[in-house]
């Protein structure tokens, strides 16, 4: 491969230079979350986990990479989207969430993203004893995704139910509060 | 003046200035007259007219046939156009910002008569979704009842407006769904994220939704988002990334045909999904366009791999979807980035390019007939003018 001529040097570096921007941007929030792991090699960058990096290629860009995201546009993830397990239906809702049913990903790929979500970002709002997403599980939910012409309303639906089992859930109602206002209903 | 743009006046005025004689400057001095204005007026929207987005500010009403510029209506970069079906309005869906770049966001249809361009009448809507030029974001039902807003907020949802009292009548989600294709009557569909549409039946009361099957890889070779509908049939095409054309009747239950290549129409191999894959491939920014007199495709076409759909193309591919063959090859004279064709028999192809530039070509023979420093961007509109409206 060596010493192939111009074109193919050209790219190598392209490609390169994708990645230090990509890294640039990325990095320093997984270094605030603890997870960039060790450097393989002294000096080398460190590596993103796939698990993660299936998060922020297919979901980071309304999420954001942390799991915080604008609040009242996007609900945030981090410290809050453990509750939702706190019901079956809540539990069920965030896998049938069309972003994440049909996301480009095997059901085992996305069992791993979706505890990752959960646990990772949902932190102390996950309920105790709380078992994992298994792959059959996935692949169940995400053949029946939600289809209701008011998704907002269903969330509604689901996060009083959900504020019922766990009172500490009460701040999940802001994102319904901010879009009915944007709606004007 | 009542009613006219500021841009419209200009240009009328410049119109009016360019058309005395050259040789009138040297005749005896002239007796300055008092400067009369009056209001003028349009006449029916014509076949062969065509309006592309123009510097980000606008859409330029070109009949094509002189070569002359009719009018403008304003529109910003994220501003969509539709043309009533009884031809008498034009609806600009816009986004407008207090401070023009910052401050308080408005999100409104206006509505312009279409032949005085006069302002009639702004309805407010919720936040729509914002995207630069994407003709698939709003449109009319054909009977010329419901505004459908694409909205994404980033939650998707389809605003339908009531244009008789002026005012938002529904909001339905269509969660995982994009954009609208109306149906014939009575609803609309979306293109959705596993490979599905879904259909809204919406006369007035509450909204009837169903999906259909899954039909089209989304992932794999996903379908343009620049689909086309017939507003006269409820027909739709829509063509994926590899030149795979699904016709589909849109409505409550589509009726979803197996799709037929493009290339194999012109007897070439089908294209594949390879990185590496050299093939004619469609592309561009509005890569489609539909004659409605002899129901004929026409695909703006490149060389390229997989997933080089945004790639100006550098024909144009006459297509008959009915029988799926090749009908002609048009050659441009410089890459083009978008398409629109008007609908007669006499049918006008449109090509703009990158550098602003719209060509206006036969369709029948490929002849160019006329090349425009128009300013264009990516979209260009030709008026669906259905059958039984003449404005
Ligand atoms: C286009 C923007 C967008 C993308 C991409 C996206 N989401 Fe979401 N997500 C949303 C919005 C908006 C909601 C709120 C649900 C609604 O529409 O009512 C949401 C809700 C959720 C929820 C439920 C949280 C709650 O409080 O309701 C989870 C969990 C979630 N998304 C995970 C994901 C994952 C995992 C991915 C990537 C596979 C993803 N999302 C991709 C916009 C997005």
């Amino acid at each position: 491969m060596k010493g192939r001529g111009a074109a193919h040097g050209g790219r190598r570096t392209t490609m390169r230079q994708r990645f230090l921007i990509l890294s640039l941007v990325i990095l320093p929030a997984l270094a605030v979350l603890g997870l960039a792991r060790a450097a393989p090699m002294a000096g080398a960058l460190p590596v993103i986990p796939a698990t993660q990096g299936h998060y922020l290629m297919g979901c980071g860009g309304c999420h954001g990479i942390q799991g915080r995201s604008g609040r009242e546009v996007v609900p945030d993830l981090a410290g809050q989207v453990g509750y939702f397990l706190c019901t079956p239906e809540g539990r069920d809702y965030l896998v049938r969430l069309p972003n994440v049913a049909f996301a480009n990903l095997s059901s085992e790929d996305l069992a791993r993203m979706m505890n990752f979500v959960v646990f990772t970002f949902g932190g102390a709002s996950v309920p105790a004893n709380s078992r994992p997403y298994t792959t059959a599980e996935i692949a169940a939910l995400r053949a029946n995704p939600l289809r209701v012409a008011d998704l907002h309303g269903y969330r509604e639906q689901i996060v009083r139910a959900v504020t019922h089992a766990c009172p500490a859930a009460a701040g999940l109602h802001g994102y319904d509060v901010a879009q009915a206002a944007r709606e004007g209903q | 003046m009542v009613g006219w743009n500021m841009k419209t006046t200009c240009c009328a005025a410049m119109a009016a200035m360019l058309a005395v004689p050259a040789g009138s400057a040297l005749a005896a001095s002239p007796v300055l007259q008092a400067e009369q204005s009056d209001v003028a007026t349009l006449p029916p929207v014509g076949a062969h007219w065509v309006l592309p987005a123009t510097d980000r500010e606008s859409y330029t009403i070109y009949d094509a046939d002189a070569g002359r510029i009719l009018g403008t209506v304003p529109a910003s970069i994220l501003g969509n156009i539709a043309l009533s079906p009884d031809r008498r309005t034009f609806y600009v869906a816009d986004t407008i910002w207090s401070r023009v770049d910052h401050g308080t966001r408005q999100d409104l249809i206006q509505e312009y008569d279409a032949h005085t361009l006069a302002l009639r009448r702004e309805i407010t809507l919720p936040p729509r979704a914002l995207a630069v030029y994407k003709g698939q974001d709003f449109d009319v039902s054909p009977d010329g009842k419901w505004a459908y807003v694409f909205d994404m907020s980033p939650a998707t949802s389809v605003t339908i407006v009531d244009l008789a009292k002026g005012a938002v009548a529904h909001t339905v989600d269509i969660p995982g769904c994009a954009l609208v294709f109306p149906w014939k009557q009575g609803g609309f569909s979306s293109l959705c994220g596993d490979g599905s549409l879904t259909n809204v039946g919406y006369a007035g009361d509450k909204p009837t939704v169903t999906h259909s099957a899954q039909f089209f890889d989304a992932n794999n070779d996903p379908i343009f988002e620049q689909g086309l509908v017939d507003h006269a049939t409820g027909q739709a095409l829509f063509i994926s990334y590899t030149g795979k054309v699904y016709n589909v009747t849109l409505g409550q239950r589509p009726d979803i045909a197996a799709p037929w290549s493009i290339q194999a129409a012109a007897g070439q191999p089908v294209a594949g999904t390879g990185v590496q894959e050299q093939a004619w491939r469609p592309g561009g920014k509005q890569p489609f366009a539909w004659n409605r007199a002899s129901g004929h495709l026409f695909v703006l076409m490149h060389v390229g791999p997989h997933w080089t759909h945004k790639t100006d193309g550098t024909e144009v591919w006459e297509l008959d979807p009915t029988h799926h063959t090749l009908l002609r090859r048009i050659d441009l004279p410089q890459p083009a980035r978008g398409i629109a064709v008007s609908g007669d028999a006499a049918p006008l192809l449109y090509a703009t390019s990158q550098d602003g530039i719209m060509t206006v070509l036969d369709a029948r023979t490929g002849a160019v007939r006329r090349t425009v420093e128009a300013h264009a961007e990516s979209m260009i509109v030709a008026p669906d003018l259905m059958p039984g409206h003449n404005g």
